[in-house]
């Protein structure tokens, strides 16, 4: 499935297993620029739709992360603890956040699909 | 592109990480022409700037320039301002964007007794700052060598233009003033002949941070003194200006508070507001935070009660978003 997006600037993408990857989007990460840390959340912490659910720590500024929809945190991506610039250099594929247990996966096919989601960046 | 002052400035080009390295390593260019500038002239301009800046301008050379405060009559700082000596006659005092027309009112409701003239020249003069290590390579490519030989804080006139060996981000580095109808092409050249890399705000911030150089608004503010900030050596008591008395009072007793500079263990960036805490005590809060590039690591700055500083080196933390973040005071 492909990556689905939030006006927020979060992507998500149901995998074959049920689960879902969450992180921000190529526009997000070039508007934070250099991303220094990432605040995550614990294993097993559940999250509503539009929850803050991570903290990205820019140079410039520390911005609240939004959950896309109703979820439980299955997994921390490992690789950012010690190579948060990962979300700058890859922010939707190596670069993902959490990966999430979605209460209704129906929610992610309502999200915005990348092209929709390009035309609303460009106002 | 944000509004700074109501200049509209780019926090970045190519990222902040980047063009910090760029300058601590090589070269990058600021666009710096939302600083004023306005020119002091007339016989007793030196007898002005002594009576008005904290710092003393007797044995300021033409062709130098010297670094100052401006004081509140409460001693407090209005600015900061750096004071080129253009003939001996007449001043260049460069000023922080928000405070120009401040600054303006202030000398010129001192300038009737000294009879000399204010005059806001900024919309005169764009400024771009050069620095880092190849800033001089970098100069003498698109001008010549003729400001090779300038020492820190010296500068040349040639033409409409003024070059100098000062800047804001610690190393070795030069600024250009010139007429706003030359910067661009002088821009383009400097980038174009030497490869000098494009710099934005969130890299003149961390610059400046990384080498312990206060910000109006920050580390300097009408809520701090010099005294306070860490720039008692630019207030010279050996004379009066605004500010005198309470200063004076400061300088025998200590300030209460201090001016700190520090690093932060960890990723997270102590930003500013956050409260610093010894122990379970509030010992103050941080008036700046950014990341380093050189040191690896979060940097900032804080102003601390004096008495926490006298009773320890250590034990001090900032809290971050309710996590507290152990943070050690850095040597200026």
């Amino acid at each position: 499935m492909s990556l689905k997006y939030t006006k927020d600037h979060e992507w998500i993408k149901l995998l074959p297993d049920g689960c879902a990857l969450v992180g921000i989007s190529d526009h997000a990460q070039e508007s934070l620029g250099d991303v220094t840390f990432v605040e995550m959340p614990q294993i097993g912490d559940a999250f509503k739709a539009g929850e803050t659910f991570a903290v990205v720590e820019s140079v410039k500024a520390a911005s609240d992360i939004y959950m896309p929809v109703n979820g439980v945190i299955v997994e921390i991506n490992p690789l950012i603890e010690n190579a948060p610039q990962t979300v700058n250099t890859s922010p939707t594929s190596d670069g993902w956040l959490v990966k999430i247990s979605p209460e209704n996966p129906d929610d992610i096919s309502a999200l915005m699909d990348e092209s929709d989601y390009l035309a609303f960046i460009r106002g | 592109m944000v509004d700074f002052a109501g200049w509209s400035l780019p926090v970045q080009y190519s990222g902040v990480i980047r063009e910090h390295l760029a300058v601590r390593r090589g070269a990058g260019m600021f666009d710096a022409s939302h600083m004023g500038e306005i020119i002091i002239s007339g016989a007793r301009s030196v007898d002005f700037l002594n009576a008005v800046l904290t710092n003393d301008f007797t044995t300021l050379k033409p062709g130098a320039a010297r670094y100052s405060v401006l004081c509140n009559p409460d001693g407090t700082c209005a600015d900061d301002v750096i004071v080129f000596n253009l003939d001996g006659n007449s001043y260049m005092v460069v000023v922080n964007a928000v405070n120009t027309q401040k600054d303006a009112a202030i000398f010129s409701g001192s300038a009737p007794a000294f009879g000399v003239s204010v005059e806001d020249a900024s919309d005169s003069f764009a400024l771009l700052a050069v620095q880092g290590p190849l800033s001089e390579a970098a100069v003498s490519s698109v001008f010549g060598g003729g400001f090779s030989g300038l020492q820190r804080f010296g500068f040349k006139k040639a033409g409409d233009f003024i070059v100098s060996r000062t800047g804001y981000t610690g190393g070795d580095g030069f600024e250009i003033f010139c007429p706003p109808n030359c910067a661009e092409e002088t821009a383009e050249k400097f980038v174009s002949a030497s490869g000098v890399e494009l710099c934005g705000l969130g890299a003149r911030d961390s610059l400046r941070v990384e080498a312990c150089l206060p910000l109006y608004g920050h580390e300097i503010s009408e809520s701090i003194t010099p005294f306070e900030a860490g720039l008692g050596w630019t207030v010279k008591l050996s004379k009066k200006f605004v500010g005198f008395e309470p200063l004076q009072r400061q300088s025998a007793l200590g300030p209460s508070r201090r001016v700190v500079w520090f690093k932060a263990e960890g990723r997270r960036i102590v930003r500013a507001g956050d409260p610093i805490f010894y122990g379970e005590k509030k010992a103050g809060e941080a008036l700046s935070g950014t990341w380093s590039a050189m040191l690896d690591c979060p940097i900032g700055s804080a102003l601390l009660d004096a008495s926490v500083l006298l009773a320890s080196e250590g034990g001090l933390c900032a809290k971050v978003r309710g996590t507290p973040i152990n943070i050690e005071l850095r040597g200026k």
